[in-house]
């Protein structure tokens, strides 16, 4: 597991979550489409264009709301991993859903006209200074370009180009989408509509992404290890008791003022590595020690537990940390090694001994 | 405490110990999916009964201000007497078309649109007919404060639907620019009709100024006509910018 680019690294996994992605996308926006119109109370049916856009605009905001739960489910339960793997594909088929939207509401709305379509699109609706008549259509576009470029950006390629942490900080203005895409509904379908449902179906929406986020920041704040304490040596912080690591597993240790350590424990040794996976910066100290590598719960990259380097022909190394024990307690050196540095791990049994 | 299960992607036998909680969240999604798309899908404003009334041909005399109509001579299709608001093709007026033939007696083809009482007229052709034209003649009906809906009247009468609120204004303000007629549409009837052809308070068309209030509910005095068998509104612009 590492970078190599290739368009899609395809595995079974990866098909099986498209799969099923786009089956749910094909339900939603075939009942939306085909049936659910002949449910609808109207003098007369709503035209085929109008019913295009409430679908694929109703579907992505869905889409959305579901890929910004699914960081907090998966650190909520464990079971939620498997959707967190896939995320990139759930986002690029997302933007595809918003464009089509998109693409319906500038063909029925401004095309067609003696002025330009792109200046009838800036221009057709001006009234910044009312709330009602307010062009939302300003914050559909500021998201749908977000979307777009986050889309544009998902490959590996990007990932590696800008660095984990550009790239990852990038990928967070996705919650500068989902408010632009509130927004857009707010001051466009729900200021029209005479029923309640989308506006509950969003309240609900907005209210689920921010609580399921509130609570996994507490949880993850109640599973971090507490702060690394000072100890005698300056040059050194007591971390806590050895067996506070379960065999195979790590645990975070947050660093005043520095990147979280990982611990982990594996056949009776430790080993402290920057907490950061080389690829996504995902939390390794939240994985598990597999085939005696460390592996990244987010997309499985591995890493050596000796020496924090990706099994060969990988080349991803992670920066490590000197760990000693002392009557019972682990002291951890929180200045990182240079990536690739060799530094044994530290054998639980051989140091409990007096 | 939840069962200890580490999913790896590239390992799909790494779900196998969350199979059946997979399962579950798959149903769930699906049948999440499928009722929110049927309720969301069915739960619709009613565009109202605007709709297209298949080809036309129209005859009678032409009238430019505040937009031009047609309003008409006896036919199996219209009594006399009665206006047919006129627009091009797309989001286009027919003023240029219209202009030279002002107070002529003319024949116009294209596809109808109706809603309520109002009739539109999607132009293709246009052309002088030979005969009297004698303009009909307007009736002041007085001074009014309306509230209501500007809206352009090619997509509030059946072209679109629906073609009116806020999610509309945008289009319907591209719509005004192109010279597709404005209709304002009351919030309550006058002379038994909430549908009225709209002008500025001189008979003229629309002015730009007023496109803030297309697709909202808004209150507007000025004066009520006839021409033909439909009102014109004609709006104090002023005012209703001023407010």
């Amino acid at each position: 597991m590492s970078a190599r680019y290739a368009p899609v690294g395809w595995n079974v996994s990866k098909i099986v979550y498209d799969l099923v992605l786009l089956g749910l996308i094909a339900l939603y926006v075939g009942l939306f489409l085909w049936i659910a119109p002949m449910l609808q109370r109207v003098t007369a049916p709503l035209d085929p264009w109008s019913i295009r856009m409430a679908a694929y605009g109703t579907c992505a905001f869905l889409l959305l709301t579901l890929i910004l739960c699914i960081g907090p489910l998966a650190r909520l339960d464990r079971r939620f991993m498997p959707l967190l793997y896939n995320r990139r594909h759930f986002g690029v088929l997302t933007c595809a859903v918003a464009l089509t939207h998109a693409a319906y509401a500038f063909d029925w709305y401004f095309m067609y006209s003696p002025t330009d379509p792109y200046v009838a699109l800036l221009s057709g609706n001006t009234s910044f200074g009312q709330v009602q008549g307010f062009p939302f259509e300003v914050f559909g576009i500021a998201a749908l370009l977000v979307l777009t470029l986050l889309a544009a950006t998902s490959h590996d390629f990007w990932l590696g180009f800008l660095t984990p942490p550009v790239w990852k900080a990038l990928h967070m203005s996705l919650y500068g989408a989902y408010a632009a895409i509130v927004l857009h509904v707010a001051f466009g379908a729900l200021q029209a509509a005479r029923n309640p449902l989308l506006a509950l179906t969003v309240l609900a929406g907005l209210t689920t992404v921010t609580t399921l986020h509130l609570l996994a920041a507490r949880r993850q704040r109640a599973a971090d290890g507490a702060r690394a304490l000072p100890s005698n040596d300056p040059a050194w912080l007591i971390v806590g008791p050895v067996d506070a690591i379960e065999e195979d597993r790590g645990i975070v240790v947050p660093i005043a003022g520095a990147e979280s350590v990982a611990i982990f424990r594996h056949a009776g040794r430790l080993s402290a590595v920057t907490n950061l996976c080389a690829h996504q910066n995902g939390p390794l100290g939240e994985g598990r020690v597999i085939d005696g590598c460390i592996t990244c719960p987010w997309h499985g990259f591995q890493y050596r537990f000796e020496d924090g380097q990706a099994p060969a022909p990988f080349t991803e190394k992670l920066a490590l940390y000197r760990l000693r024990i002392e009557n019972g307690q682990i002291l951890l050196d929180p200045r990182p090694q240079p990536p690739g540095s060799a530094i044994e791990p530290t054998h639980v049994d051989r140091a409990r001994m007096p | 405490m939840k069962r200890d299960v580490f999913f790896v992607g590239w390992s799909p036998r790494s779900a196998l110990p969350m199979i059946w909680f997979l399962g579950a969240m798959l149903l769930v999604l699906a049948g999440a999916s499928a009722g929110l798309a049927l309720a969301l899908g069915s739960a619709v404003n009613d565009p109202g009964g605007g709709d297209f009334t298949g080809d036309k041909v129209v005859i009678g005399v032409m009238v430019t201000a505040p937009y031009p109509v047609i309003v008409t001579d006896p036919s199996p299709a219209f009594p006399a007497g009665h206006t047919v608001l006129l627009s091009g093709g797309g989001k286009r007026g027919v003023q240029d078309q219209a202009a030279p033939l002002a107070g002529q007696r003319v024949r116009a083809t294209g596809a109808g649109v109706k809603r309520g009482e109002i009739d539109m007229l999607l132009v293709d052709t246009l052309a002088a007919e030979p005969g009297n034209a004698p303009v009909p003649a307007e009736r002041d009906l007085g001074v009014w404060r309306l509230s209501g809906e500007i809206c352009d009247g090619k997509c509030v009468l059946g072209v679109m639907r629906p073609g009116d609120g806020p999610t509309h204004k945008a289009c319907a303000n591209v719509c005004l620019t192109g010279g597709v007629p404005p209709v304002f549409v009351a919030t309550s009837p006058v002379q038994g009709t909430r549908y009225m052809l709209m002008g500025d308070a001189k008979g003229g068309r629309l002015p730009d100024a007023l496109r803030d209030g297309t697709g909202v509910i808004r209150r507007y005095d000025g004066s009520v006509r006839t021409l033909g068998d439909v009102l014109v509104f004609r709006a104090d612009v002023a005012a209703a910018v001023g407010r």
